[in-house]
């Protein structure tokens, strides 16, 4: 009920793919997605386990909810240790292939070892397969996807694949379904490729039930009836996308720009929504075509966009002419403010070969603002670069890097390091704006406290999705705090970091929670899944989520001093702006979230911790 | 008023929200497979399209039932398969032009949609009004609105 | 006194002809405050959900009584997020 039962375990190594039953116990402790593959991921491989060696294990983990009309109800995860990082790495995914993988039957997937030569997954229903992928090693996502359709005769199979960044080894790859839909980050994707394995496909006619099918749909009714009445998910999201941010955060000042050197872009609102609605001059036509949801979604946040045919980056490339997946804020901002670049339709380009390669435009694009950093102060030059000159602003640069970097052919391999190794490489290391290894998103530290605190402890690498507070310190959601203070940001941050947990071990998409509280996904998990599901119940698990993530993280060989900032954020003021004179008040927030956390001084869970949380 | 499923392709945003309820309510289960009705991504073009059985009028699959399984519903206008009397021949679903009566393998008969009795879930499911349940006489009304309303503000019609 | 008024989104409808990517700057009476504005290019209150003045967010019980000032920069949203 709602749970299918079943995992599908794959021994790459031998060739052998089984079925054995989902631990029960576990599911009534960590629900599903995120918190319960975490769990089995913990009890199954070293936590030093180098991440690229066939002894790491990665875990497709679907929630109770994924393939059920709840609203949203559609999302998977990709769980192993990172590549990018060497912690927990947990990447949420939406679109169609989560769903699929329920209809199939199973809950989860759980691939071990490596193969001897490239292989994908076929799974339809109960029959499991490994077959050979020499013919679609080296494609891309999208020929990848298509050709498997093909093979099978069966345009309904949903896919699931890495493209040449992966199997490359880009430590910021990432695993595509769906065409545009991915688990971006933390380099699940040169996971997958050091595995040789190159897609997972799947089609599944069995069906999902749910525990109580009544009080479900009155549930899952209720539910989104409050996302329709809400201003944000009702229509702000649906009709301008997360892109709407661009300005908000630029005229809030807390927009990184140029390797976080300043925190407004000039440019900003030639790369937001409203310039993706805006007519081009050059073919009468916008940016964006129209919206898309994923499955069970009723908010439809995603963008799909066409780029100019006459832009220089597609003018002679024919097969980008179509529609694809548009930007969102994450990427527009990593691509462009991150590097100065303000061309829109040059960003989408960037994006769409992020898709069809598979990579994370966050790490890729802060990445290259580091190395357009270097390259200004002299570090990188034209020879480390074949003559590529690494400008910030320059929008050549970034279309030329996103095509070498999808390859990994030439500077793009360097760029494929991440910016931690890149920047130790060439000598500078604290020009690399990253926290264990994993870039910052479009939140500049300085400008949002809270969101400062989050990238420093969030357990995958810096992060904005593990604790959104920008939510609450900049849209007033669900209530308004000061984004320049450190007081109180403590106790919101674990808030966040604790609810967040459960909504990703649900199915459900963390969007929900701009309108959606505990309060209304309780009763809907309750309602689906056996056990009793109350919302104390549930947050009690968010918290047991995140201490068992850290405790993995502390026997991967992290430690308190790993919850940092770059030195750029905790000493060098901002500017300009409504955060002039702010630096990062870490030291202000970090005793005090230890302690809220049940955690030594130096970060540790203490037993007394341990032992409440059922740990 | 005979009413029929009406559908409005550019508010569709692809969620299958109404394959969902189409599945549960035939089957009890969340399953697209099962689904009557079914969303179709012309992604080149950036456009998803809910389809389903149009409730001909001079029906092909009823006409060509060798043991008429297929039969009207004077209230809905539905044609709907009498499950213990098809024989599942499949010979309506290579007759039907639109390909919207198909075999269901598990069950040995053809499924189709029926309206649901003339409460169609599809339509209710639909968070964008993708799918509508209107008067079957004037489905085009909305949009014969849309154009009549042009008619005032702009002196040279603009296509 | 001249203020830069900036309204995005659906709020961009309401902007004077003359503004150029979602900003102008607009000439209003001396101390006048953000509800004075909306009131002013007709900005229905409940449409604004976020104000910023500089940058820095007005709560909505302030809006009848926060001051402009020369120059301040004053922006607008209907209720929007993201990730």
């Amino acid at each position: 009920m709602a749970w299918m039962k079943k995992i599908l375990r794959v021994d790459l190594t031998a060739g052998t793919c089984t079925s054995e039953p989902l631990n029960m116990e576990w599911a009534g402790k960590y629900l599903g997605q995120r918190g319960l593959a975490t769990k089995y991921l913990c009890e199954e491989i070293d936590p030093k386990v180098d991440p690229l060696s066939p002894d790491n294990k990665m875990i497709y983990a679907t929630g109770p909810l994924t393939g059920t009309c709840a609203s949203t109800g559609g999302r998977h995860s990709v769980i192993t240790k990172g590549a990018l990082t060497g912690a927990i790495a947990c990447s949420n995914s939406g679109g169609w292939f989560g769903a699929e993988l329920k209809f199939a039957g199973w809950d989860m997937i759980i691939i071990e070892g490596k193969a001897p030569s490239p292989v994908y997954l076929m799974i339809e229903n109960e029959d499991a397969r490994l077959l050979p992928a020499d013919d679609l090693w080296g494609t891309t996502t999208w020929h990848t996807e298509e050709t498997i359709k093909a093979r099978h005769g069966d345009p309904q199979i949903r896919v699931s694949s890495i493209g040449q960044a992966g199997e490359e080894g880009v430590l910021f790859a990432a695993i595509v379904n769906d065409l545009h839909r991915a688990a971006g980050r933390s380099g699940v994707g040169a996971v997958m490729g050091s595995k040789n394995l190159k897609a997972v496909a799947c089609r599944g006619t069995r069906g999902v039930a749910v525990n109580d099918p009544k009080a479900f749909m009155a549930a899952t009714a209720a539910g989104k009836k409050v996302l329709v009445e809400n201003a944000v998910t009702g229509q702000g999201l649906p009709t301008y996308g997360t892109q709407i941010l661009m300005n908000v955060i630029n005229e809030s000042g807390a927009l990184p720009t140029r390797n976080h050197r300043d925190a407004q872009f000039e440019g900003a609102n030639n790369i937001s929504a409203e310039a993706m609605a805006e007519t081009r001059k050059t073919d009468g036509k916008t940016n964006l075509l129209t919206k898309q949801a994923c499955f069970g979604c009723t908010i439809a946040c995603g963008r799909i966009s066409q780029i100019d045919q006459t832009h220089y980056t597609v003018v002679n490339k024919p097969e980008y002419w179509g529609a694809s997946g548009g930007l969102e804020y994450e990427a527009a901002w990593a691509l462009g403010a991150a590097n100065g670049v303000d061309d829109l339709e040059c960003l989408t380009y960037a994006n769409f070969l992020c898709n069809e390669y598979g990579f994370d435009p966050i790490s890729f694009g802060a990445t290259v603002g580091a190395a357009m950093e270097m390259f200004e102060i002299g570090a990188i030059t034209t020879d480390d670069t074949d003559g590529l000159e690494l400008k910030f602003g320059s929008a050549e640069a970034l279309s030329t890097l996103a095509e070498l970097t999808g390859k990994a052919e030439g500077f793009g391999k360097i760029i494929g390091m991440g910016s931690k190794r890149m920047c130790e490489k060439y000598g500078h290391p604290e020009l690399s704006m990253s926290v264990k290894g994993q870039e910052f998103p479009a939140y500049d530290a300085r400008g949002i406290q809270g969101m400062g605190l989050g990238y420093a402890t969030a357990n995958r690498g810096a992060c904005h999705l593990r604790s959104y507070t920008v939510a609450s310190e900049i849209l007033g959601l669900p209530e308004k705090t000061d984004p320049l203070v450190t007081e109180g940001k403590a106790a919101l941050v674990k808030a966040f970091q604790d609810a967040t947990a459960v909504v990703d071990s649900s199915g459900l998409c963390l969007f929900t929670t701009f309108a959606w509280s505990l309060d209304d996904i309780g009763p809907q998990i309750d309602a689906a899944c056996e056990g009793d599901w109350s919302v104390d119940n549930l947050m009690a698990m968010g918290e047991r989520i995140w201490n068992l993530e850290r405790q993995f993280n502390m026997q991967a060989g992290f430690t308190g001093a790993d919850d940092t900032l770059p030195k750029r954020l905790l000493t060098e003021a901002i500017k300009s702006g409504p955060a002039k004179g702010k630096v990062a008040g870490l030291a202000e927030m970090l005793p005090e979230y230890y302690e809220l956390r049940g955690w030594t001084a130096d970060g540790v869970p203490t037993d007394e911790t341990l032992a409440r949380l059922a740990l | 008023m005979q009413k029929s499923l009406h559908i409005i392709a550019e508010k569709c945003t692809g969620c299958l929200q109404c394959e969902m309820a189409c599945s549960y309510d035939n089957e009890g289960v969340f399953n697209p497979s099962k689904s009557r009705i079914k969303v179709f991504n012309f992604h080149e073009q950036g456009r998803f399209v809910p389809y389903t059985c149009t409730q001909c009028a001079d029906a092909w699959c009823m006409k060509a039932c060798p043991v008429d399984a297929i039969v009207i519903n004077q209230q809905t206008g539905a044609k709907e398969v009498l499950e213990d009397v098809c024989v599942g021949c499949r010979v309506c679903t290579i007759a039907c032009p639109f390909g919207t009566i198909n075999f269901n393998t598990d069950t040995g008969k053809v499924i189709k949609c029926d309206l649901c009795g003339g409460d169609p879930e599809c339509a209710k499911a639909c968070p964008t009004q993708a799918i509508v349940y209107i008067d079957a006489d004037w489905t085009g009304l909305d949009r014969m609105k849309d154009w009549a309303g042009k008619t005032d503000t702009q002196p040279d019609a603009q296509a | 006194m001249r203020i830069t008024l900036k309204l995005f989104a659906v709020l961009s409808d309401y902007l004077p002809a003359e503004a150029h990517k979602n900003q102008t700057e607009m000439e209003v009476p001396d101390g006048a405050t953000p509800a004075d504005v909306m009131g002013l290019v007709g900005v229905p209150p409940e449409m604004a959900h976020l104000v910023l003045i500089n940058g820095i967010f007005v709560a909505p019980s302030q809006r009848g009584d926060k001051r402009l000032a020369e120059g301040d920069h004053l922006a607008m949203w209907p209720p929007v997020a993201g990730g």
